[in-house]
């Protein structure tokens, strides 16, 4: 714990705990020594593994390229959702509401996208959103059909997530579960994003709003096995908060019940 | 239509891989199969699970070519990082770590490492990296191979030698930054 630096071997060869994984990972961004470094570890060990270089079967080859001519690529606008990304869930869930902001620098610096991509996923992390890791655990060889459609979600919300402006902020539902409202103002796209929510009788429904003075319905969802996501109206860039109410099944015009979850929309 | 793949260096490789094209994937993964399955093996020890993950990686590395990311190191690094991390996770989450046979213990780097002559000029990239690892220190070696090879985490290989976590970690720090200078010494 003293001293994150040290722990850089460890982590190049895997030999961590998946906590302190996280912690090493949370720790990267923000010590050039580190990045460096672990950029030449990685050079070592890849070295190493020629050391035990096996021949694949042949029949191996024609799998992996049957596999890939069947399998969509992602786009490069998603820097940073490497495979450190996948343990990127370092951010602690905060349990008070939290504005993230990209560090004010030159827009033409890819270093601002870089952070506030990092930030916005960290959040989503943070709130144990799945979406990352459900598509990288998987099987890639079944692409079923669920899994095409988790494709496509998650290379929406990789565009999301890399716009230049995107902003997060997370917070707690009352009932347990943890939320996160992830928006670009120049992709005009917003997402509520709840993970871990507690099943409601089939009678119940989550009632997303978004407000500014009244509240304004703004969309129902359900507790999802990975995560539920929804997506916001465009009232949500105007709105001061967007809020979470427990409704009567098909939403109401108007909340009936205290919110559970309540975050302020992220400004400009 | 597709230029020749052949002869073109990794990273143009992994750029044109990013761009769809299926023939330099191909290539890259002539290019690169021999070690990714190996390292794979190495920590799986089961050659259907190790064709399995090798599958994955590569489809990972397909779909995530454009993420590559050259300030981060050199492609093989990131297929390299991608294919241990693999491995490992697969390991890891079938708890056959705990279980693993000692009978297999032995079938690692130790047993390639048998030449002890440290000023061989090899010929191969696997026999000059080798060599590099035959001129570390015993108990260093072990260290890396029950962490890296065989994918144990620190916690394990501190229980499995019976020494303190803090001895693994030191003696693991130690072994990189031998190899490293050994390696640098023996730069291809
Ligand atoms: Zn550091």
């Amino acid at each position: 714990m003293s001293d994150i630096h040290s722990w850089i071997d460890a982590y190049v060869v895997w030999a961590v705990a998946p906590e302190e994984a996280h912690q090493f990972e949370a720790h990267l961004p923000n010590c050039a020594a580190c990045s460096a470094e672990l950029a030449e570890l990685r050079s070592v060990t890849a070295r190493l593994s020629q050391v035990v270089a096996t021949d694949p079967p042949p029949s191996l080859r024609d799998g992996i390229l049957a596999a890939i001519s069947a399998t969509p690529q992602e786009s490069a606008t998603a820097q940073g959702a490497t495979t450190d990304s996948r343990h990127l869930a370092a951010v602690p869930a905060s349990t008070e509401v939290r504005v993230q902001e990209a560090t004010p620098e030159r827009p033409d610096q890819p270093s601002r996208r870089w952070s506030s991509l990092l930030i916005a996923a960290a959040v989503l992390a943070a709130i144990g959103f799945g979406g990352w890791a459900l598509q990288s655990r998987d099987r890639a060889n079944d692409l079923t059909a669920a899994n095409e459609q988790v494709v496509r979600q998650n290379q929406e919300f990789t565009e999301l997530l890399s716009a230049e402006d995107v902003r997060a902020v997370s917070g707690r539902f009352t009932e347990g579960g943890s939320g996160a409202v992830v928006m670009s103002r120049s992709k005009g796209k917003a997402i509520l994003v709840a993970s871990d929510l507690p099943d409601l009788p089939a009678d119940k429904v989550y009632q997303a709003w978004t407000i500014k003075g009244d509240p304004v319905p703004a969309g129902l969802f359900s507790a999802a096995d990975s995560s539920s996501v929804l997506e916001l109206p465009d009232a949500a860039f105007d709105a001061k908060s967007v809020a979470v109410t427990i409704e009567p099944a098909g939403g109401r015009d108007r909340p009936t019940s205290e919110p559970v979850f309540t975050v302020s929309v992220p400004q400009r | 239509m597709h230029s020749p793949t052949e002869g073109s260096s990794l990273p143009e490789l992994l750029t044109r891989v990013s761009e769809g094209d299926q023939e330099a994937f191909a290539t890259f993964y002539d290019a690169t199969a021999r070690s990714v399955f190996g390292i794979v093996l190495s920590v799986l020890r089961d050659r259907a699970q190790a064709e399995e993950v090798t599958q994955e990686v590569y489809v990972e590395a397909w779909r995530l070519a454009s993420r590559f990311d050259s300030r981060q190191g050199s492609p093989a690094a990131w297929l390299n990082t991608i294919a241990h991390r693999r491995a490992v996770d697969r390991v890891r989450s079938s708890e056959r770590s705990v279980q693993r046979d000692q009978r297999h213990f032995e079938v690692g780097v130790d047993s390639l490492a048998t030449d002890t002559s440290d000023l061989v000029v090899a010929a191969d990239e696997g026999q000059r990296v080798r060599a590099a690892l035959n001129r570390l220190p015993e108990a260093q070696r072990t260290a890396v191979r029950l962490a890296y090879f065989e994918g144990r985490s620190h916690r394990e290989v501190a229980e499995f030698l019976e020494i303190p976590l803090g001895t693994v970690k030191t003696r693991i720090r130690d072994a990189m930054k031998r190899l490293r200078q050994h390696l640098e010494e023996v730069a291809p």
